[in-house]
């Protein structure tokens, strides 16, 4: 079975298992309509980029100010908004502008939103981007056909920034000692599609990749993604791909299975980590279909070059065909893998192996439930040792819980316990997120080890114990044979760590396919074929890899991976959680490392 | 005067009377001929337009619509006789690039909702119960009369509808559909209560051909743009407003209706010779089986215009009496339990059709009347004669 889930994982790249994407909502419309921007736009988004270019150096406070009455010279309402953000780390403040353009015909009740923040994702001032919205807001207000308002967004910080704002949209502006998210004081109506745009700098660029994994693995209705890919290949031709990532076409049938692969793996890691990629994936947390449209150069690619001018015609006309819809986007997909800009895997496909995954765990967990009881054996030993004796149909032997349950009971606990040190702030001096970790650690591999001891202290007791009854009444003795020792404690808390596991899988592959099925996959040849064993070498093999899979040893791997610092990964991890309620270190925490504890307890454990 | 010449006048004023006689007899058939200039016998002409379309992205159901409507009434159909459903308004959406305008073309030369455009059922009004309504008659008493069909047994109906269909059904707004056995059985009721003399049913949506397969009723001519498993394609789009503005099959059918006049002898013959499967990428569907006259010849303007015929009918005393007694049944008052209403109307539709047929057809053999009248002019000329040959022997 695991098998069977492995190979279907590794074909769903392949071409037979992806279709080609299409327009499923007919309302869109893509590119069927002429685009206002022209020549006259693309100069005036180079002056300001000048403008841009001058204030970006300024300070969060002044270069806001300037912004907003670049907007308002246009004609727009703008405004900007502060806020301020604890974290355990760090402390934000920023301030973000913002303007609206009011639709002249329409009742104002539904809005698009065009947002921009001041630095880019490369880290370097987004100035194109910005510069475009406020040549957009310019080609706009000539405009008369539009039925939903158009909100333009310049939001500081990473994703602080945006994050405070659509907070503040949407009524939910906080003002406590961590979080001050000032109350907007321009508004429109319900936001039903936004687009994020990351064009740093001020040169061309000859590929544009497309963001869209949100907040814990959320994606846009796949629609948004069509929407781009069509106009891109009408009249607005630019080169589109997946994230920043270029792959040359191959005609060659493995080649090309390897790059969907690529592709796919490259989707899945971002979805399983859980942040967003890209600002586009705060507005999915309030039901906002978003994208971010990041430009990049690559040299030496193939595709012709694209100045603001190409790309003021695309997303004019993206924001067109979105100005089509007549309701939410929900015609097409929310679920599903991308291999390719146009090639999509949708759900039915993509499900089956996790959860085949799942009840590969589950079955072994049943097997060792009856093989816990040992009917069979148990009979044919009855029906040796005594003729006479009525074969039972059901176990005479015991199941001892005692010791599974308080060590899954304790590994849960510990579980939290690290997690409350992790986010907690204590206030002790040279406080850092590294050194509550390694304090979690202690606390964790601590369990560890008195669990392990005292089960075994309790081992050494009991069969003490039952020795010296056997040297009492050796005369009783077949008695006592007919009663059989209770089940070794290493299979009950194996079947409960496997029906843990299952639990887990299963349940994580709806909300976030790929992190389920990440996790699905670590831990599915340990806890699987993982015992106590009577030679050493074997338990220690065994015990590295457990603590290799274990969070401490996968993010010395992730920070070895990307030639990181431990704190970097740890910082970046909570402040994930801090300021975005990414789910990764709760889960991590609360789930994942508990039973990597007890598999390892269960590994250490007596043969017996 | 002679003998001779007596008898030669008398031959003459035969000949004369029975000439005279002959002229005057074939006489009636052409005067119908001339009031009536095709062999339709209907008097009047309705047309019922249905654009079941929403949503701004169906503009093209909307500009077909109203071509249709444009044609129908530049041919003379009033708008009184009109019944125009449009589910949506594109024209005043704010996506509108040109608000308070649909153009069924590129060149945007001419602006369909310019001047006088007159909807009868507007917005969430297009129902399929109330286009149903509509047809049977069976309306709501205080219903205006612009949003009854008053037809009876002397109209011709032209009922075009345009949207989103599939097999046998046709989607009404996305909220509901009609059936094609509900059309059927809506053109039977029709019947029934005698609401038509012949009716054109012109459908353009997607396998449009199964919509018209259960109309089971007699004079009934029905065509649609697609067979089934057939999609009905838009034809061009306008870049500026952004959206298709016209379907194919309404295209092709209005190229040729633009050419037509009011007085035009083009036939239904002639507008079926024009579908194209190269032109409307998909096949075009006539059911003629049901109608009686042949198709090549049927005037266009017999559907499209409002030529209208006169009937001449004997003078009878008793026919204006029956004439009154008619609206009672033809305007069929809507009671709230339709199914009461079936019953209740039953006899008096039977009643009705023996009185119709009384009215609309000469009492006696007609044949035996032109024998009589003929007998009677030759006695009439044979007198005339004689008074002639007294008068000039007397002189």
């Amino acid at each position: 079975m695991v098998a069977v889930s492995f190979i279907w994982l590794l074909a769903l790249p392949h071409q037979g298992y992806s279709k080609r994407t299409y327009i499923s909502e007919n309302a869109l419309l893509p590119g069927s309509a002429n685009v206002r921007f022209d020549y006259s736009d693309s100069l005036a988004a180079e002056a300001y980029r000048d403008t841009i270019q001058r204030i970006s150096t300024l300070s969060s406070y002044e270069r806001a100010q300037a912004l907003e009455q670049e907007f308002s010279k246009i004609g727009l309402k703008a405004a900007t908004q502060n806020y301020t953000l604890n974290t355990s780390t760090d402390s934000k403040r920023g301030v973000n502008t913002y303007a609206v353009f009011y639709a002249p015909r329409s009742d104002g009740t539904e809005a698009l939103v065009l947002s921009a923040s001041w630095t880019s994702r490369d880290q370097t001032p987004n100035i194109n981007a910005i510069s475009m919205l406020l040549a957009l807001g310019r080609v706009f207000k000539r405009c008369s056909h539009f039925s939903k308002d158009i909100i333009f967004v310049v939001s500081d910080g990473d994703a602080d920034g945006l994050q405070a704002w659509l907070k503040a949209y949407h009524g939910n502006e906080e003002n406590t000692q961590d979080r001050t998210e000032e109350t907007l004081r321009v508004r429109s109506g319900a936001i039903q599609a936004a687009l994020n745009l990351d064009f740093s700098g001020v040169g061309d660029y000859n590929a544009m990749g497309i963001f869209f994994e949100g907040v814990n693995g959320q994606l846009p209705n796949l629609d948004m993604i069509n929407t781009v890919a069509a106009i891109t290949e009408g009249f607005a031709p630019v080169e589109l791909t997946l994230h920043d990532e270029l792959i040359p076409y191959t005609p060659n049938l493995t080649k090309n299975y390897l790059n969907s692969l690529k592709r796919m793996l490259y989707m899945m890691k971002y979805q399983a980590v859980g942040s967003p990629t890209g600002n586009h994936g705060l507005y999915l947390k309030y039901k906002i279909d978003a994208i971010t449209l990041y430009g990049f150069d690559k040299p030496g690619w193939h595709s012709s070059r694209y100045s603001l001018f190409r790309l003021g015609t695309l997303i004019e006309s993206t924001v067109r065909s979105l100005n089509n819809l007549l309701e939410h986007l929900h015609q097409s997909f929310f679920f599903y893998l991308l291999s390719g800009v146009q090639r999509y895997t949708s759900i039915g496909l993509y499900m089956p192996p996790v959860i085949i995954l799942g009840v590969s765990f589950i079955f072994q967990a049943l097997s060792l439930w009856g093989h816990s009881s040992d009917l069979p054996s148990e009979l044919a030993a009855t029906a040796a040792g005594n003729k006479a004796a009525v074969a039972l149909p059901y176990s005479l032997r015991s199941r001892n819980y005692k010791v599974a349950s308080s060590v899954l009971a304790m590994s849960l606990v510990a579980g939290l316990t690290t997690f409350h040190l992790l986010t907690q702030q204590f206030g002790f001096p040279g406080e850092t997120p590294l050194l509550k970790f390694a304090a979690s650690v202690g606390v964790c591999s601590m369990l560890v080890f008195s669990a392990v001891s005292s089960a075994h202290v309790r081992d050494r007791i009991l069969k003490s114990t039952s020795l010296k009854g056997k040297s009492v009444d050796k005369t009783t003795s077949l008695s006592s044979s007919a009663e059989p020792a209770p089940a070794a404690d290493w299979i009950i808390l194996k079947t409960f760590i496997l029906a843990l596991s299952a639990l887990i899988v299963t349940t994580l592959s709806a909300l976030n396919f790929s992190l389920a099925v990440s996790i699905g996959l670590i831990i599915v040849f340990p806890y699987m074929t993982f015992r106590p064993s009577h030679y050493k070498v074997l338990s220690l093999i065994q015990i590295v890899a457990l603590i290799a899979i274990s969070p401490p040893g996968l993010m010395f791997i992730a920070s070895w991976w990307h030639s990181k610092d431990m704190s970097q990964v740890l910082a970046w991890v909570l402040e994930a959680y801090e300021v975005l309620g990414t789910w990764l270190l709760p889960t991590i925490c609360c789930v994942y490392w508990p039973l990597n504890m007890a598999a390892m307890v269960m590994v250490l454990l007596p043969v017996s | 005067m002679k003998p001779g010449t007596i008898l030669r006048y008398i031959a003459a004023g035969v000949c004369l009377a029975s000439t005279l006689a002959v002229s005057v007899t074939t006489n009636q058939d052409d005067v119908e001929g001339f009031f009536a200039k095709s062999k339709s016998g209907h008097t009047n002409n309705w047309a019922v337009l249905v654009c079941t379309s929403r949503f701004w992205f169906n503009y093209r159901h909307i500009a077909n619509t109203l071509s249709m409507y444009r044609t129908v009434k530049r041919l003379g159909i009033p708008d009184s006789n009109i019944i125009m459903m449009l589910a949506d308004d594109v024209a005043c959406n704010s996506r509108n690039i040109f608000p308070a305008t649909v153009f069924n073309n590129r060149g945007r030369h001419l602006d369909l909702y310019g001047e006088n455009v007159e909807v009868d059922y507007r917005g969430y009004e297009v129902t399929v119960e109330n286009f149903i309504r509509l047809l049977t008659g069976r309306v709501a008493k205080e219903t205006p009369r612009s949003k009854r069909l008053l037809t009876d047994d002397q109209s011709n109906i032209l009922v075009y509808m345009t949207g989103h269909g599939g097999e046998e059904f046709l989607k009404f707004q996305d909220a509901e559909e009609i059936s094609a056995y509900d059309l059927g059985a809506a053109f039977q009721q029709m019947h029934e209560k005698k609401r038509y003399n012949e009716i054109l049913f012109m459908i353009d949506t997607c396998q449009a051909n199964t919509m018209y397969s259960k109309i089971e009723s007699p004079n009934i001519l029905a065509t649609g743009s697609s067979e089934l498993d057939e999609s009905s394609y838009s034809h061009h789009d306008d870049p500026d407003i952004g959206v298709a503005v016209i379907d194919r099959f309404t295209y092709y059918v209005l190229e040729l209706l633009e050419k037509v006049e009011k007085g035009s002898k083009a036939t239904l013959q002639d507008l079926f010779n024009t579908y194209d499967y190269n032109l409307l990428h998909s096949t075009p569907g006539v059911r003629s089986e049901l109608f009686k006259r042949p198709l090549d010849q049927v005037l266009l303007t017999d559907f499209f215009g409002n030529v209208q015929n006169v009937e001449l009918t004997e003078f009878k005393e008793s026919s204006s009496a029956e004439a009154e007694s008619e609206p009672a049944v033809e305007g069929t008052t809507v009671y709230p339990d339709a199914a009461q209403n079936e019953t209740r109307l039953k006899p008096e539709v039977q009643a009705d059709v023996s009185q119709w047929q009384d009215h609309t057809f000469e009492i006696g053999d007609p044949n035996q009347s032109q024998t009589l009248r003929y007998a009677l002019f030759v006695v009439l000329s044979i007198a005339m004669a004689g008074a002639l040959f007294a008068g000039s022997s007397l002189a």
